[in-house]
C-alpha cells in the first residue's frame, strides 16, 4: 500500500468525522429508566411515600402470619398427637409427621419458615422511618415500627416454637445475599423479647391511632395502645420459653423470666371475665377473590381431619370443650392410624383462627404461678378452675401437688387450645413431657414416639453448605 | 435492503456521471446461459470505470450505443450467474456472451454490517442463504417450515403438528439457559417481533396450573405470520458475523429476510392457485379387548356388561377412533397473485394472498390472508426511497391437544385411557358420558371453540442519500425505519355440557386472551467507500446507530360457571383476571472497517458495537461487541480447482437479560384489602447480557469450473456471563436469585457440498448435501447443578451441570426402588442431535423439473410420556406385550420412556412441469409462462421412535426444556397440486 494513497485515505476523514460524530451525539442521549410494571418493585418501598404504601405492607405482614398459622397448628397438633391428617393423596402427614423424621426437602421440612414476613417487617421498619414526615409523623412512625417489630417478633416465635433446640437464623436484617448466623434457642429467645421490648417503646410513643387499618379479626386491638396488650401477651409467652427452656433437662426455672412474664401478662389483654374468654387477635378468612380461606376447616362431607380418638376418650365427661370441638363421624383410616372423631372447632372455610386468646393468657398464667413452686400453687389452680368453670363448665377442683397440678394446666391448655393453637406439643416439650405414656407424656403412635423438632429446611442447608450447627 | 441500495446506487453512477468525450461507436451482442443457450434477460452489461452500460431485453440482446472506439473490456453481471470479464477489440461490434450459473452462490452480495454487504466470494465466514424460489418450491404455511433441512448448523423443529406454526430454530447450539431461545429475525432492514403468545387453553386443561396461559398451550412464535411467497431471500447469519449490529439479540443467530422488489419495465403479474390436502401420517392404534375381556376391563369402572355388550356390538369391537377425530382431509388452497413492475424512477412489488390449511384435526386449520406493497423510487440522482408494507390477518383453530391435568381433554389422552371398543358417538344428539376419563374427545370436538385471530402490520421505509459518488470516494447516508405491530386475541368457550366442565364445579369456562405487541426500529449508518488510483485495495468505512423500543400488553380474562352458557367473560360468577406488561428499549452505536485488497483476494474486517439496554442492569452502560475476520482467496493452482479460500472469523454477541430479571418485584396478596409481599425471587440490580464468543474457521473450495462446491466450516462458542437463576437460603427472605456467571461451549462442524452433475442444454442436475454437528458442554458453574424442570426424574427433565451437555435428559437410574428418597439419577439421552444431514436434488429436463428434499437428524433422545401413558394404562396395542415394559419400567424407574427419536424426513417432494414458451400464448391467451406442479411436504418418515413425531415439544419454544412428547397433535403430510402463470 503506497502512502500517499493511505494519506488520501485518512485526509478524506474529517468530514466523515464530522458526521460519524453528530450522529453518535444523537445516539448518546439517556435511555429511559423502565419501570417493573407487572408487580410492584421492592425499591419503591425503600422510602415510603404514601400511607397507601404502609397500608399494603401491613396487610402483606399479616397475611404471611395468616400463611404460616394454620400449617403451623396442623403440624403441632398433628406431632402431638390430638389430630390427623388422613390424606389419601399425601400420606406424608401422617408417616412423617407421626413418623421417625420429616424429610426436610419435602413441603412439611420446609414449612413454617417465615422469613419472606421477617424480611418485609424490615422493609416496612426501614421504608416508614425514611419516610418524609409529610407522609408519616413521627409518632406515625414509632406506631408503625411497633406493629412490624411486633409481627417480625411473633415470625421468630413461630420460627424457634417448631425448630426448638436446632436454633433458627436470627438477625437476618442483613444486605441482599448475606445469610444470618444460626442461633441456638437461649440467643434467639433473647433476642425476640428484645424485639418486643423495643416495639413496645415505640408503640408507647405511636400516638393515638395507627396511621393503617387493621382487619376485622383485630377489633379491639387498632390502636398502638390497644395493640401493646397484644405485644406483651406475646412477650409473656417468650418470657414463659425462657423461664422452663433449662426445664426438661434440669428442672431449672427463671426466676426473672417469670417476674418478666408476670408483669407483661399484667399488661396484656388478660381477663377475668368469663364473657371474655375467646377475645384475642385472630385471623379472618373470606371468599373473596385473591383472599384464602381457613385452611383447618374442611367440609364435614369430605373432612380429611380426625381427632385422635384419644382426645375423646381422655376427656372428663361432660366436658364442653369437648363437644364444641369435636363430633362423631366415618371413620378414616391411613397408614396405620385411623379415627371417626370429626373436628368441629372451625364451622365454616371463613372461621377465624386465633393467634392468641385470653383463655390461653389465663393458662400461661397459670404456667407462670406453678413456676414459682408451692407459693404459686393456689393461684395456678385457681386460673384453672377459672377455664373449667367457665370453658369446660366442670367443676373446680382442688390439687395441692405440683406436678399434678402442672398435669391438669396443660390438660386444660389441650382442650381449651384443641386445633387453635400449637401449645400442646410445645409444652410437652418444654416441661419434659413429650415421651411417655399420657398423662406424663404424649404417648406413642404407630409405635413410635413424638418428633422433638421440624428440621431445618433443605434449600436453608444447601445455601449454608449443609453446615446447620446453632451458635449459642 | 442495503443490495437493493448498492444495486440502485451502481446504475445511478452510470446514469449521471459525467463522460469524457472520445469516438463513439456502437457495440451490440446477446447474452445466453451456458448449457441451455437460453436468453438472459435484466443482465447488467458495463463498461469499467466509464459507467457506460446497458442492459439486456427479454431477448437476451443489448445495445451499447456509446462506445469506445478502441479495445475495451466489459464486464457482465447478473445475479445468479458468475460475473464474466470480456475483452472486446477495436473491430467487434456484435457479441456472443455465454454465462455460467452460479451454482455456489458465490457472486451473491451477503450482508456484513447494518449498510453494507460483500460478495459471497470474499466472506469471511460461512451464511446460509436461501432463495425465495428454494423456499416456496412446496406449498408451505409459514417462513420456518419453509426452511427445514436447508441450513447447515439450523435444527429447525416443529412444536406439533397443529395448523399455523409454531416452530423453534436452534442455530449452532443451545446459546443460553434462561434468557432468549429465539433468533432475531430482522425484514427488510427493521426487526420483527418472534414473540409467541400462549393461547389459554391452560384454564380448562390445567396444565401448569393455575388459570392463566402456559408455556404448554404451545403457541405460535409470530414470524409465522410473513407470507412466504413474498421472500427474495433469507439469510441466516449463524456466527460471530452476527455481532455486527445486533449485539445482545444475536446469540442465538440472526435470519434476515429481505422481501420482493419491483424492476422497471412493463408490469407482471404472477398467479399461483395451489389446491391440495393432507392426511395424518402416523397413528398409535390401541389395544384389542374381546367381548369378555372388555366387560372385565369396563367393570372396575362402573360399567355393567350390557353397556359394554352394546357398545362392542356398535364399534365391532374396535374402532380406530384417531381416524375419526385426527381424519379431516378437506381442502386445502392457497392463492397468491404478485403484481411487479415500474418506470426508471420508481418501481414496485405488491402481491396478495388467501391462504388456506385445514388441520387433520377436525375443526382445525390456519387462515391467512396478506397483502404487500413494495416501493422503491429514485428521487433524483442522490436520493433513494424505499417503503414496504404488510398487513396480515390470520384465523387459526388448533385445537385441543397436549398436556392436560384437571381435565383430560386432549384427544390422546382420552385414547390412553378408554379402550376402542368403546363408543363415543352421540345418541339421539347427546354425547355418552366417559366412564374411562372425564372428556369424550368427540364431544368436545364438536362443542370446544378455541380460535386464534392476528391482525398485523409491518412498515418499514429507507432512505439512502448518496453526498459523494466518485471513482475514489462514495460517501452515503442510510437510514432505515421501521415498526411491526400486531393484536392477537384467542378466545375460548368451552361451555357447560361438557363432560369435564362439571368436575370443579364451575360448569363452563370462557377466555378472552389479548395481547398487542409493538417493535420500531431505527437506524442510521455512513457509509464511506475509498478506492484508490491504483486500485491496490477498496476500503469501507461504516458507522452508525441503532434504536429498537419494543412493548407488550396482554390481558387475559378466564371466566367460570357460566350463566345459561352465554360465552361473554360478564357473564359467569368467577372470573379471574391477568395482566402481563413489558417495555425495552436497546440502543446501539457501530463502527465498522472492511478492506478489500490483494487483487480482491484478501478480505479484512474489524468492527465494534457498542450496545445498551433497559433490561440490563443499568441501562445507559454500553457493552462493546467486537468482531474480526479476514478471508484470502488463493489464485488457481491446478485447472481442477480453480478457487480455493481460507476464511477466518471472531466476535462476540450477547443475550441480554430478560425483562424484569433485574428487579425485585412484590406478590400482591389480598387480605380484607390488597397488600404486599415479598417476591420469591430475588432480582439482579447489576444483571449485563450473556457473553458469547465465537471463533469460525474453514475453508471452500470451488472445483470443475464451478460444478462442485466445498465449504467446511468448524466453530467454537463460548457462552460466558450467563444468566442463571441460584437458590438461596429462604432466612434471606428468598428462595432464588439471579446472577451472571458460568461457562458453557458449543463446538461444531458444518460441511456443505453443491455439485452438478450433470448440466447439457436440454438437462440440468443440481444436489447438495449438508452435514452439521454440535457439541455442547457446561463448563463452569457458580452454583451447584439445577434441574430445568419438565416432569421430573420420573419422566426424564433437563438438568445443568458442569461437564455434561446442556441438553442432556436425566431420569431416575436403574434400580431404585426402596432406595430413601431415591438413589440417584443417570443421563438417558439429549435433545441434541449427534448429526443432522440434509440432501436436496434438483434435476430439470427440458420442460420438466423434479426436486426432492431429506432431512436426517441423528441420536437425539425424546421423553415420550404419551408412550408412558399408554403403558401404564395397559391401551398400547401390543399388550400384553407392553407389560413386560410396565414391569421393567419399575425397576428401570423411567428412563425407558426417553427414547431415541432419530428420523428421516422426505421433507420436499415437487414434479413440475413448464409449459412450451410457444404453446402457451395458444391455451392461455396473454400468458407468458405457465407451470404446472404436484408437491408434498413431509411425505415420508423413517423413524423407530414410538410416539406420534419425533419432532414434539410440549412446552413450545424452550432453551433446553424441549422434546417432551405428551399428547401431541399429530404430524401430517400435506399434497398440493400448483397453476402458476405469468402474464
Amino acid at each position: 500500500m503506497k502512502t500517499h494513497s493511505f494519506r488520501r485515505f485518512l485526509g478524506s476523514r474529517p468530514r466523515t468525522a464530522a458526521i460519524a460524530a453528530a450522529l453518535l451525539l444523537t445516539a448518546a442521549c439517556e435511555q429511559p429508566t423502565v419501570p417493573f410494571f407487572n408487580n410492584p418493585s421492592e425499591e419503591e418501598f425503600t422510602t415510603i411515600t404514601s400511607l397507601s404504601q404502609v397500608q399494603a405492607l401491613v396487610t402483606g405482614l399479616l397475611a404471611g402470619d395468616r400463611g404460616s398459622i394454620g400449617t403451623q397448628i396442623m403440624y403441632s397438633e398433628t406431632i402431638a398427637r390430638d389430630i390427623y391428617r388422613v390424606d389419601n393423596a399425601e400420606p406424608r402427614y401422617i408417616t412423617e409427621l407421626l413418623g421417625t423424621t420429616i424429610d426436610p426437602s419435602n413441603f412439611l421440612g420446609g414449612s413454617v419458615w417465615p422469613y419472606a414476613t421477617i424480611r418485609l417487617a424490615d422493609v416496612t421498619i426501614k421504608g416508614s422511618a425514611a419516610a418524609d414526615a409529610s407522609v408519616l409523623t413521627d409518632a406515625g412512625k414509632k406506631a408503625t415500627a411497633g406493629f412490624a417489630q411486633t409481627i417480625k417478633a411473633l415470625e421468630y416465635i413461630r420460627a424457634i416454637e417448631t425448630r426448638d433446640s436446632l436454633g433458627v437464623p436470627f438477625g437476618t436484617d442483613l444486605p441482599d445475599g448475606q445469610l444470618a448466623a444460626i442461633r441456638c434457642k437461649p440467643a434467639v429467645l433473647d433476642g425476640i423479647a428484645a424485639i418486643l421490648d423495643s416495639a413496645a417503646v415505640a408503640l408507647a410513643a405511636g400516638g393515638t391511632s395507627f396511621p393503617f387499618a387493621l382487619p376485622a379479626g383485630f377489633a379491639g386491638f387498632t390502636t398502638p395502645a390497644n395493640f401493646l396488650k397484644v405485644n406483651r401477651a406475646l412477650a409473656a409467652k417468650v418470657d414463659i420459653y425462657r423461664a422452663f427452656q433449662s426445664y426438661a433437662k434440669t428442672q431449672a426455672v427463671s426466676q426473672p423470666a417469670l417476674d418478666s412474664a408476670s408483669a407483661a401478662l399484667a399488661a396484656s389483654f388478660l381477663s377475668l371475665t368469663p364473657s371474655q374468654l375467646d377475645v384475642g387477635p385472630m385471623h379472618l378468612y373470606s371468599t373473596t377473590t385473591g383472599d384464602a380461606v381457613n385452611p383447618l376447616y374442611q367440609d364435614p362431607g369430605s373432612t380429611i381431619f380426625r381427632a385422635n380418638p384419644r382426645v375423646t376418650a381422655e376427656a372428663e365427661a361432660g366436658d364442653q370443650r369437648v363437644a364444641r370441638a369435636t363430633a362423631p363421624g366415618s371413620t378414616k383410616s391411613l397408614s396405620g392410624i385411623g379415627s371417626n372423631v370429626l373436628l368441629t372447632g372451625y364451622t365454616s372455610n371463613v372461621s377465624p383462627i386465633p393467634i392468641i386468646t385470653n383463655k390461653e393468657l389465663i393458662l400461661m398464667r397459670a404456667e407462670v404461678q406453678w413456676g414459682r413452686g408451692a407459693t404459686g400453687l393456689p393461684a395456678a389452680m385457681s386460673d384453672v378452675n377459672f377455664i373449667r368453670q367457665n370453658d369446660a363448665g366442670l367443676a373446680p377442683l382442688s390439687i395441692t401437688n405440683s406436678d399434678a397440678v402442672l398435669t391438669q394446666i396443660l390438660k386444660e391448655k389441650r382442650y381449651s387450645l384443641l386445633f387453635k393453637s400449637p401449645a400442646r406439643w410445645i409444652d410437652a416439650r418444654m416441661f419434659g413431657r413429650l415421651v411417655g405414656d399420657p398423662p406424663l407424656g404424649l404417648g406413642k403412635e404407630r409405635g413410635l414416639d413424638p418428633l422433638a423438632a421440624m428440621p431445618i429446611p433443605a434449600n436453608e442447608a444447601s445455601g449454608r453448605n449443609g453446615v446447620v450447627t446453632c451458635a449459642p | 435492503m442495503p443490495k437493493l441500495v448498492h444495486r440502485v446506487l451502481v446504475s445511478l453512477l452510470f446514469l449521471f456521471i459525467a463522460q469524457p468525450a472520445v469516438a463513439q461507436r456502437r457495440v451490440a451482442g446477446v447474452v445466453t446461459a451456458e448449457g441451455s443457450g437460453a436468453p438472459i434477460v435484466e443482465v447488467n452489461v458495463v463498461i469499467p470505470g466509464t459507467g457506460i452500460g446497458a442492459r439486456t431485453g427479454n431477448d437476451g440482446r443489448f445495445v451499447i450505443a456509446q462506445a469506445p472506439s478502441g479495445a475495451f473490456t466489459i464486464t457482465v453481471r447478473r445475479i445468479g450467474f458468475r460475473l464474466k470479464t470480456v475483452a472486446v477489440s477495436a473491430q467487434e461490434s456484435d457479441l456472443r456472451i455465454s454465462l455460467v450459473q452460479d451454482v455456489l452462490k458465490l457472486q451473491e452480495q451477503v450482508v456484513t454490517g447494518e449498510a453494507t454487504t460483500v460478495a459471497r466470494a470474499n466472506l469471511a465466514h460461512d451464511v446460509a442463504v436461501v432463495s425465495g424460489e428454494d423456499l416456496t418450491r412446496t406449498t408451505t404455511a409459514t417462513v420456518e417450515h419453509a426452511l427445514q433441512g436447508k441450513i447447515a448448523g439450523a435444527q429447525v423443529m416443529s412444536n406439533s403438528g397443529a395448523p399455523g406454526g409454531s416452530m423453534q430454530i436452534r442455530l449452532r447450539g443451545v446459546a443460553s439457559i434462561n434468557a432468549s431461545a429465539s433468533p432475531l429475525y430482522v425484514v427488510d432492514g427493521a426487526v420483527v417481533n418472534n414473540v409467541t403468545i400462549n393461547s389459554g387453553l391452560n384454564a380448562i386443561t390445567g396444565a401448569s396450573g393455575g388459570l392463566n396461559s402456559s408455556s404448554q398451550d404451545v403457541g405460535v412464535n409470530r414470524v409465522a405470520d410473513f407470507n412466504p411467497n413474498d421472500i427474495e431471500s433469507i439469510e441466516v447469519l449463524k456466527g460471530p458475523s452476527a455481532s455486527a449490529i445486533y449485539g445482545s439479540e444475536a446469540a442465538n443467530g440472526v435470519i434476515i429476510i429481505t422481501t420482493k422488489r419491483g424492476q422497471s419495465g412493463k408490469t407482471r403479474f404472477s398467479l399461483t392457485q395451489r389446491l391440495g390436502t393432507q392426511q395424518i401420517t402416523k397413528t398409535l392404534g390401541s389395544r384389542r379387548f374381546s367381548l369378555d375381556s372388555a366387560i372385565a376391563y369396563s367393570a372396575a369402572f362402573g360399567a355393567t356388561p350390557a353397556a359394554v355388550t352394546q357398545w362392542y356390538q356398535n364399534t365391532g369391537g374396535y374402532v380406530d377412533w384417531e381416524k375419526e377425530v385426527y381424519g379431516n382431509s378437506a381442502l386445502s388452497h392457497e392463492t397468491s397473485l404478485s403484481v411487479s413492475g415500474g418506470n426508471a424512477s420508481t418501481s414496485f412489488f405488491s402481491s396478495g394472498l388467501l391462504h388456506h390449511d385445514a388441520g387433520v384435526m377436525y375443526n382445525t386449520g390456519y387462515d391467512k390472508q396478506s397483502i404487500r406493497m413494495n416501493l422503491s423510487h429514485l428521487a433524483g440522482p442522490r436520493l433513494t426511497l424505499g417503503l414496504t408494507s404488510t398487513l396480515v390477518h390470520s384465523l387459526t383453530h388448533r385445537g385441543f391437544n397436549g398436556n392436560t391435568n384437571t381435565a383430560n381433554i386432549s384427544p390422546y389422552i382420552v385414547f390412553a385411557a378408554t379402550p376402542a371398543f368403546y363408543d363415543y358417538r352421540p345418541v339421539n344428539g347427546v354425547y355418552p358420558v366417559n366412564p374411562f376419563t372425564n372428556s369424550n374427545p368427540l364431544q368436545t370436538l364438536a362443542l370446544l371453540r378455541d380460535p386464534e385471530e392476528v391482525y398485523r402490520a409491518v412498515v418499514s421505509a429507507s432512505a439512502n442519500y448518496s453526498f459523494i459518488s466518485g471513482e475514489r470516494h462514495n460517501l452515503s447516508l442510510q437510514m432505515n425505519a421501521g415498526i411491526d405491530q400486531f393484536n392477537q386475541r384467542n378466545s375460548l368457550f368451552s361451555p357447560s355440557e361438557l363432560q369435564f366442565e362439571a368436575q370443579d364445579g364451575l360448569p363452563g369456562t370462557t377466555g378472552d386472551n389479548s395481547v398487542q405487541a409493538i417493535v420500531g426500529t431505527y437506524s442510521t449508518s455512513l457509509v464511506h467507500k475509498f478506492t484508490p488510483d491504483s486500485r491496490r485495495f477498496a476500503a469501507t468505512t461504516s458507522v452508525g446507530f441503532r434504536g429498537e423500543y419494543q412493548r407488550q400488553t396482554g390481558i387475559n380474562i378466564v371466566t367460570q360457571n357460566l350463566l345459561a352458557n352465554q360465552p361473554n367473560v360478564d357473564k359467569g360468577s368467577k372470573v379471574s383476571l391477568f395482566q402481563d406488561r413489558n417495555l425495552v428499549q436497546n440502543g446501539s452505536i457501530y463502527v465498522q472497517e472492511e478492506v478489500l485488497t490483494l487483487n480482491d483476494r484478501l478480505m479484512l474486517t474489524v468492527g465494534l458495537l457498542g450496545e445498551r439496554s433497559t433490561n440490563d442492569g443499568d441501562p445507559n452502560a454500553f457493552f462493546t461487541y467486537p468482531k474480526a475476520s479476514a478471508s484470502y482467496r488463493l489464485p488457481a493452482f491446478s485447472d481442477k480447482i480453480s478457487e480455493f479460500k481460507l476464511r477466518l472469523a471472531l466476535g462476540q454477541t450477547g443475550n441480554q437479560p430478560l425483562y424484569g430479571m433485574k428487579f425485585t418485584p412484590l406478590s400482591v396478596v389480598g387480605y380484607a384489602g390488597n397488600g404486599v409481599q415479598l417476591g420469591t425471587t430475588l432480582g439482579a440490580p447489576d444483571i449485563r447480557p450473556e457473553r458469547q464468543t465465537e471463533i469460525e474457521g474453514g475453508f471452500d473450495v470451488d472445483m470443475l469450473n464451478g460444478r462442485v462446491g466445498l465449504q467446511v466450516t468448524g466453530y467454537q462458542k463460548r457462552i460466558t456471563d450467563m444468566i442463571l437463576r441460584q437458590s438461596l437460603s429462604p432466612s434471606s427472605g428468598y428462595s432464588t436469585q439471579y446472577l451472571n456467571g458460568g461457562q458453557m461451549r458449543n463446538r461444531g462442524t458444518e460441511i456443505g457440498l453443491t455439485m452438478v452433475p450433470v448440466q447439457t442444454q436440454s438437462t440440468t442436475w443440481k444436489s447438495q448435501l449438508s452435514f452439521s454437528r454440535n457439541v455442547g458442554v457446561v463448563e463452569a458453574l457458580p452454583v451447584p447443578p439445577f434441574v430445568v424442570a419438565g416432569f421430573g426424574y420420573g419422566y426424564g427433565q433437563g438438568r445443568i451441570e458442569v461437564g455434561e451437555s446442556p441438553t442432556q435428559i436425566v431420569a431416575w437410574a436403574p434400580n431404585t426402588v426402596g432406595c430413601p428418597a431415591f438413589c440417584g439419577t443417570l443421563k438417558y439421552g439429549d435433545t441434541e442431535p449427534k448429526y443432522s444431514l440434509g440432501l436436496t436434488n434438483d434435476l430439470t429436463w427440458k420442460s420438466l423439473r423434479l426436486y426432492g428434499l431429506v432431512e436426517s437428524r441423528q441420536g437425539m433422545s425424546n421423553v415420550d410420556a404419551t408412550h408412558r401413558k399408554y403403558d401404564l394404562l395397559n391401551m398400547t396395542p401390543d399388550y400384553p406385550a407392553s407389560l413386560d415394559r410396565v414391569k421393567r419400567h419399575q425397576v428401570d424407574r423411567f428412563g425407558m420412556y426417553i427414547e431415541d427419536a432419530s428420523f428421516v424426513k422426505l421433507r420436499e417432494l415437487t414434479l413440475g412441469y413448464t409449459l412450451p414458451d410457444r404453446l402457451v400464448p395458444h391455451v392461455l391467451g396473454g400468458v407468458h409462462s405457465a407451470r404446472l406442479e404436484l408437491s408434498g411436504r413431509n411425505l415420508y418418515t423413517w423413524t423407530n421412535y414410538w410416539g406420534l413425531d419425533p419432532e414434539v415439544s410440549n412446552f413450545g419454544n424452550q432453551n433446553i426444556l424441549r422434546n417432551q412428547d405428551l399428547y401431541p397433535y399429530p404430524p401430517s403430510r400435506n399434497i398440493a397440486f400448483t397453476l402458476a402463470v405469468e402474464f
